[in-house]
């Protein structure tokens, strides 16, 4: 309980507890939940009736047609299925930025923001997976209910270190090969590659029908590009360093970054996947409910 | 200023240190960096050699306006021959030792000098001169003005009298050799007022302007005043011995002044003379003194310092005195008169007068050591005037003719020795004095030692008879006991006297009766003294040795007498020391030790005395003889001098703004107020030339705004 405790401030609990994530497009559930699916089967909503064929089961008959009209009625319901999420979490080297920093790095907050996620679907009774990705899919937790899944979520998410390259629209396709119902995958990474790589991911997900939501976890510095002084700049995923006087490439920086920020907004409209940006020096207890409650009045 | 310019470096050392000192950050988004690295490379470099230059010409703009620079020559107006001839006169006397809130006015005269040495071109001569009587040149004309910039640095402490007008003479006839184009003469001093006293008389105003402009080489002439106009300064004025010399165990008084040359009101300022301490208050621009009674134990050459606690001027603060304490002094005297009845003749009167222990002990039939005149100022030895001989005149210091009616040729040739080798003769006739013989073996017509031509008695009936009325000088040394008393007039009848003709050299009247007649007459010969008091010592022809003044003024005129052959111990600055001493001294050989050198110089001994004439330097200045000594001298044969600072120097009254304006009409020069205008700027103004600071200045500012703005745009805080 103390892992789990690291990743969830009492706060926060406090706050996700009247909360919820819902889906906003039909998704398929193994259990009865409060998300409508498109399986129909035995449930407590009607449908419609319709013929009677063989191989049917005969408990699903409508007696009480059979009866009065003596022709044999199959009653359908509509099923009600919980919401089978996957939180995907970027381990790349760049989500290691902001580590010593006052608001710690990229990945503790993403971390976070996953654990705090997967709790509050657990306690909506959903089913939770968890994907680590780096170039490729490192750790994967497949979907399950359960207060458990919150314990096995957090143990996945300790034992992996932010280290390495990233392709986020590898791992995505992965990920979607992997999903063999409809789903909500929840991509949380900095998202420090070309919008386009982003773009083809989120489009195959969509081509799955599973519903998109990308959080994008980035820290101030990578917004204002603050530094002063000649700097050498390290790439964290290998890149080849770049020594420079801020105060010359800040100008382009910010332009080049917000182009990128422009694309990838532009990738998630266009796919109809929502993307939200958390910058660390917010606290999650702030942004997250915000958040949420951004998406319940929409 | 080319140190200034080299700071324009500053800023590229920087940036190269900075490049070489960056620090590294492990980065995620290099994704955005690497486009931009790659489109700015270009435009950066550029961008950084912009500011770079942009800071480098900002720092050496700023360096070379503070330098103050002045455009000359073509573009700048004017002078046809930028070369000068400077001669620069530099006030190098005590009061320049003044403090101005941390630094003394010679320091700011020396940044003046300097001023002046950066305003001339390449090539010109200058010369440094030290306007002050003690200083000499600092340097010869030279074109190295580097070289006679660091000797300014090496300059000794100010001191001694300001010499104004010596010094600007002197620079006048460096600059006639030097030539008839850009002669320029600069005078830096302080503003003390007593420095151009020499210099206002008309006569030497016209002079001077006429040598000035003289014949096709005129000469400008800058007066660079600095310091403040402060005048506050009190100080101790002079350290001296009431009635030299001063008498091993017999009380001395030592006479200090304090002047306060300022305007306020100065009470109680602590005094302390050796280990005595006292206060003492001194009105504005007045003088307070205060006798000290001290009592020196051992005969020989000692010296006294006075010092308080003052404001203004440092150096006048303390004064030291050399005083010759000397073993109690020989008196001869020779009595006319003399008889077996007590106090009947003069010499029973001196005896007491002189050495009062002695004769009391006499009175008590004692033979002890009181009797051998222990603790007495005087020893006195009477001989009748018949039974004296020259010999005993080696032996005596001061020799008194009582009532002595007639003199051989041979003792009056022996006296007159006696008195060229610095004897003290004390001629006090009587009732017997045949004066026909005074006055052709000693009185000479007027060649003679005798100061005064004897004419017979007044009238025995005491028709003349007259009072002891005016005394001329209280501060002639035999008089000053008489200072600061009550009345000092003393109360004396006097029923006889001779009247007496003054020879006209050196006679000097130092007292005399109601009746206009001379009492006491003082004369010189070689290197002694002569008194002629015109009545008898004794109670014959009146009440003269029944007064308190009797006693005082016989030990004070033999001490005056005695002191004949000493010569002033304590000097002004360029005053020769001169160590002479009375018959029966031989001096063999001499050293002298100057002020902060403990190097002893051999002095040579010239017809039994010595003479040392570098005396510019004030302090003490030590001789050491070896010889026959006096018997003062003889346990450590060394005399002391102490030259001291010119009281005028402790007077800094500074001029007025009316008399600068009068000073500089009168003597054509031009004034140059470091207070009010810088110095080099108004240096340049006078040549023709165009400051350039002003508008290098504006470019500083221009030029840092123009920095702020592209480095605020470029490194994107703007945006």
């Amino acid at each position: 309980m103390s892992v789990v405790s690291r990743y969830l401030e009492p706060a926060l609990v406090e706050r996700l507890n009247h909360l919820q994530l819902s889906a906003r497009s039909v998704v398929e559930g193994t259990t009865i939940g409060s998300h409508r699916s498109p399986v129909k089967g035995a449930s407590i909503e009607f449908r419609q009736h319709r013929a009677y064929v063989a191989g049917d089961e005969p408990r699903r008959l409508d007696w009480r047609v059979l009866g009065r009209t003596d022709r044999p009625y199959i009653k359908e319901y509509d099923e009600e299925t919980n919401l089978r999420c996957i939180l995907a979490l970027d381990c790349s080297g760049s989500m290691a930025y902001g580590e010593g920093n006052k608001w710690g790095s990229k990945f503790d907050y993403a971390a976070r923001l996953a654990v705090s996620l997967a709790y509050l679907m657990l306690g909506q009774t959903e089913s939770v997976g968890l994907c680590l990705f780096q170039e490729k899919i490192i750790h994967w937790l497949a979907p399950h209910t359960g207060t458990a899944q919150l314990s096995r979520v957090v143990e996945g998410i300790e034992k992996v270190v932010p280290k390495g390259g990233s392709q986020v629209a590898k791992a995505i396709h992965e990920t979607a090969e992997r999903l063999e119902r409809r789903a909500l995958v929840v991509l949380i990474s900095d998202f420090m590659t070309p919008a386009s790589a982003f773009r083809e991911g989120v489009a195959h997900l969509r081509h799955d029908r599973h519903e998109v939501l990308a959080l994008r976890v980035l820290d101030r510095d990578e917004i204002d590009f603050p530094f002063r002084n000649w700097t050498r700049f390290r790439g964290l995923e290998g890149e080849r360093p770049s020594l420079c006087e801020p105060s010359l490439v800040r100008q382009t920086y910010r332009e080049n970054q917000a182009r990128h920020a422009r694309q990838l907004e532009e990738a998630g409209r266009a796919l109809r996947a929502e993307l939200r940006t958390f910058v660390t020096d917010k606290s999650l207890t702030e942004a997250l409910p915000a958040f949420l409650h951004h998406r319940l009045a929409r | 200023m080319l140190a200034g310019v080299a700071g324009a470096l500053v800023p590229l050392v920087l940036h190269l240190l900075s490049r070489s000192r960056y620090r590294t950050v492990e980065w995620g988004a290099m994704m955005f960096l690497e486009g931009a690295e790659a489109r700015v490379l270009q435009s950066a470099r550029l961008k950084q050699l912009v500011i770079l230059l942009l800071r480098m010409a900002l720092v050496g703009l700023l360096a070379t306006a503070l330098a103050q620079p002045v455009l000359r020559g073509r573009w700048g107006g004017l002078a046809r021959d930028a070369r000068v001839n400077a001669v620069i006169v530099l006030d190098a006397s005590a009061s320049m030792q003044f403090d101005e809130n941390g630094k003394t006015r010679m320091e700011l005269a020396r940044s003046a000098v300097l001023n002046i040495l950066e305003s001339l071109r390449e090539n010109s001569v200058a010369v440094v001169l030290m306007g002050s009587h003690e200083q000499e040149s600092l340097a010869r004309p030279t074109t190295d003005l580097q070289q006679l910039a660091q000797r300014l640095l090496t300059l000794p402490e100010p001191s001694g009298r300001a010499d104004l007008r010596g010094a600007l003479e002197h620079a006048l006839e460096i600059l006639d050799r030097g030539g008839e184009t850009g002669r320029e003469l600069y005078v830096v001093c302080d503003r003390q007022a007593s420095n151009w006293r020499e210099l206002n008389s008309a006569a030497f105003r016209e002079s001077w302007r006429r040598r000035l402009g003289g014949a096709g080489a005129r000469t400008r002439l800058f007066v660079i005043p600095v310091g403040s106009e402060k005048s506050e300064n009190l100080a101790i004025e002079s350290v001296e011995l009431v009635n030299p010399p001063a008498v091993r165990d017999q009380v001395s008084e030592v006479e200090v002044k304090v002047h306060n040359y300022g305007r306020t009101f100065r009470g109680n300022v602590d005094l302390k003379v050796e280990d005595q301490a006292m206060t003492v208050s001194v009105g504005p621009e007045s003088t307070a003194s205060v006798r000290v009674p001290m009592k020196f134990t051992q005969s020989g050459a000692t010296l006294v310092t006075a010092s308080l606690t003052g404001t203004g001027l440092k150096f006048d603060d303390r004064m030291q005195a050399a005083i010759d304490v000397v073993e109690p002094i020989h008196v001869l005297v020779v009595s006319g008169d003399e008889r077996n009845v007590p106090l009947q003749s003069e010499s029973d009167f001196l005896r007491i007068a002189l050495a009062p222990r002695t004769a009391e002990a006499r009175q008590r039939g004692d033979t002890g050591e009181a009797a051998k005149g222990r603790g007495d100022p005087c020893r006195v030895t009477v001989r009748p005037a018949e039974r004296w001989n020259e010999e005993e005149l080696k032996t005596a210091q001061v020799v008194v003719l009582a009532n002595v009616s007639q003199l051989t040729p041979a003792q009056a040739l022996a006296l007159e020795q006696f008195v060229y080798e610095g004897g003290g003769l004390w001629v006090a006739p009587g009732n017997l004095t045949r004066v026909e013989t005074y006055n052709s073996l000693l009185y000479h017509d007027g060649q003679g030692i005798l100061p005064a031509k004897l004419l017979p008695a007044t009238a025995e009936d005491g028709s003349e008879a007259t009072t002891l009325q005016g005394i001329s000088d209280f501060d002639h040394p035999i008089f000053r006991f008489l200072k600061g008393r009550p009345d000092p007039i003393p109360l004396v009848t006097v029923g006889r006297y001779f009247p007496a003709e003054l020879r006209g050299r050196d006679a000097q009247v130092l007292a005399q009766y109601g009746s206009g007649r001379p009492f006491l007459i003082e004369g010189s010969a070689g290197r002694g003294r002569v008194l002629v008091m015109t009545t008898s010592l004794d109670a014959d022809w009146g009440t003269l040795p029944l007064s308190n003044f009797y006693l005082p003024f016989v030990q004070s005129a033999v001490r005056y007498l005695a002191s004949g052959p000493a010569s002033e111990r304590n000097l002004t600055p360029g005053s020769p020391i001169v160590a002479q001493f009375g018959p029966g001294t031989e001096l063999r050989k001499a050293t002298v030790r100057v002020p902060n050198s403990s190097e002893a110089r051999p002095l040579p001994v010239t017809r039994g005395e010595v003479r040392y004439s570098r005396t510019e330097l004030p302090g003490l200045y030590t001789l050491t003889l070896e010889g026959t000594l006096p018997d003062w001298l003889k346990r450590r044969g060394v005399v002391h001098f102490v030259v001291r600072t010119p009281s005028a120097e402790s007077d800094i009254t500074p001029l007025t703004g009316a008399q600068w304006g009068e000073l500089s009409g009168g003597l054509g020069f031009e004034l140059i107020d470091p207070a009010r205008v810088g110095v080099a700027g108004a240096i340049a103004s006078a040549r023709g030339g165009h400051e350039l600071w002003l508008g290098l200045v504006a470019g500083v500012i221009v030029l840092g705004i123009l920095e702020l703005a592209v480095a605020r745009r470029w490194s994107g805080e703007a945006a």
